[in-house]
């Protein structure tokens, strides 16, 4: 089966159980770096993409890139979800149209899958 | 072993205050009631940090020394941070910020900032959570996750607790979550609204225009169909006390201020009909007291700044990531907060450039790059004070072990000494030549 090496989504960071557990551990903490690094797809995305759990995927926004490992998540088709940390702030837009909040949900990504 | 009951956790906007804590010697040695999180703060080892200068390990007055040294030279600084710091520190950072003429923010211009300025132009029919569990038989969760968020909120307050008149607990309760995401708080709801990211103003409209009595053209409004928006309207007039939480999906996503205000105006326009209050999800253990002590301080809740010398409010202007990424600011204080962590990469690498000072109790992301690493005992654990839950009930945080740290609050009151006397010496130096 051919795959698409590429798609395009949307990105929302949020909170987890996890995190939130690796933040009261302290941001060296194993459970934090290791929660902050996923990121959720869903499972026709990880079809697309011919993905597995794990593997690993670029994703790329207007204001940066990072890779993450992929984890299957509940999630619409085309949305994409990473927990918030400092790989999911690469990708977030800063600019805060005179709200003073930059832009952490919503925003336009490509996701693509890496060679192994 | 010491054995204290009713400990408040600080970790959270929920500020449980039913924590039993067991204690041998100077250690934490058991948690009791908490949840995942709340155990991790308490057992995490203290005073693990030792202060540091660029880097290396001097003694706590040097660190002190040093920034009082890069504040008083600084032409326009920022301090940052004060959600996970009690309240009479977030007094003596407002007095330090006076003192220097600094801009001052709390992490409330990345979390709940867009809510308060909604807050500002609506106004807030809000309870106590006291009431939610004692009265709310319909409760709304809008973009928000608490039970991956705050754990215990459903079991204390708002879903499983039993109170006066639902006494029956989830079985006297209707609930409604709207989301992007089917989140973990979703799979527990009667009724769960999958919007259309950024869609959350058109649902909230739909809404609204349905409860007026108009009649709504079109089919789906932000994902959610007409038949959803008939029904959750009927289930919310129908609602004897209804209570509407929301989280960040409104706040960070397209719109803004423009999503919270058109929900505070929801709840508004129910109280014509039934009784009806809305509760911000407030996530750091201590943001709502940021914004009320910044308020009865400056008259302004965040960004907030003083270089004329009296407090004028700018958000978007004077909050965190606009200083940062336009480098207006030249030194930076950080107070119990992890900006590198949090804000957008381009905030937290310009925090780099500058002279930072970090006070916290754990060497954070931030601390890494600071000039100057001031450890501090951490609040509600080695350190007493005040926080305030997310409904604006303020909760005493207790000193349960010893830390040979000072609090952050004693932290920046030496700071804020530090700078007077400096700038009484040059005015005394300037008056000599
Ligand atoms: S829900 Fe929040 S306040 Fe309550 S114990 Fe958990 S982390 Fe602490």
């Amino acid at each position: 089966m051919a795959f698409i090496p590429e798609i395009h989504a949307i990105l929302i960071t949020g909170r987890t159980l996890r995190q939130g557990v690796g933040v009261a551990d302290g941001k060296d903490s194993d459970v934090y770096k290791k929660e902050t690094s996923l990121v959720e797809l869903s499972s026709s995305t990880m079809e697309m993409l011919g993905l597995k759990h794990g593997d690993s995927v670029e994703i790329s926004t207007d204001f940066g890139v990072g890779r993450f490992l992929c984890r299957k998540g509940d999630l619409p088709e085309g949305i994409i979800f990473i927990p918030y940390g400092p790989p999911a702030n690469r990708l977030t837009r800063d600019a805060t149209e005179g709200s003073g909040m930059p832009g952490f949900k919503g925003i336009p990504c490509k996701v693509r899958r890496r060679k192994t | 072993m010491r054995r204290l009951e009713n400990i408040v956790c600080s970790f959270c906007g929920s500020l449980c205050d039913d924590i039993v804590l067991e204690i041998e010697g100077n250690t934490i040695s058991k948690v009791r009631g908490g949840c995942a999180i709340s155990r991790s703060k308490f057992l995490s080892p203290i005073d693990n940090e030792v202060p540091l200068v660029d880097g290396k390990e001097v003694d706590f007055s040097e660190a002190l020394d040093a920034a009082v040294e890069i504040l008083a030279k600084a032409r326009h600084p920022l301090i940052y941070g004060l959600s996970s710091a009690g309240s009479e520190a977030q007094a003596a950072a407002v007095k330090l910020g006076e003192t220097l003429g600094a801009s001052i923010d709390s992490t409330s211009s990345v979390c709940h900032g867009p809510g308060t300025v909604a807050k500002q132009l609506v106004g807030l029919s809000t309870c106590t959570l006291g009431e939610v569990k004692n009265r709310a038989d319909v409760v709304v969760f809008w973009g928000c996750n608490p039970v991956e968020a705050h754990p215990r909120h459903f079991s204390r307050y708002s879903v499983q607790a039993k109170g006066l008149n639902t006494e029956g607990g989830r079985r006297d309760r209707r609930i409604i979550v709207a989301d992007v995401r089917r989140t973990a708080t979703a799979k527990a709801a009667d009724i769960f609204l999958q919007v259309e990211p950024n869609g959350d103003f058109q649902v909230l409209t739909a809404l609204r225009a349905v409860l007026s009595g108009n009649e709504l053209r079109g089919d789906t409004f932000g994902g959610i169909s007409r038949d959803e928006i008939l029904n959750t309207s009927s289930v919310l007039q129908d609602a004897e006390y209804g209570v509407f939480f929301f989280g960040m999906g409104l706040t960070m996503t397209r719109g803004t201020h423009y999503n919270v205000q058109q929900a505070l105006s929801l709840v508004h326009d129910l109280n014509e009909k039934t009784a009806f209050t809305v509760i911000p999800m407030r996530g750091h253990g201590n943001v709502a007291g940021a914004e009320t002590v910044l308020t009865w301080q400056t008259g302004y809740p965040f960004g907030i700044n003083f270089s004329r010398g009296y407090p004028r409010y700018g958000p978007g202007e004077f909050t965190v990531t606009d200083l940062l990424c336009r480098e207006e600011v030249d030194a930076a204080l950080v107070v119990a907060s992890d900006p590198a962590a949090t804000l957008p990469a381009r905030a937290g690498e310009y925090l780099g450039k500058i002279p930072t000072i970090v006070i916290d109790p754990n060497y954070s992301a931030t601390a890494k790059f600071a000039r100057v690493f001031l450890p501090s005992a951490p609040i509600g654990v080695a350190a007493s004070g005040t926080a305030y839950r997310m409904d604006q009930v303020p909760l005493p945080l207790k000193k349960v072990i010893d830390s040979k740290y000072p609090t952050d609050c004693d932290i920046l009151l030496a700071i804020d000494k530090g700078v007077v006397e400096c700038f009484a010496y040059k005015v005394a130096l300037s008056m000599t030549h």
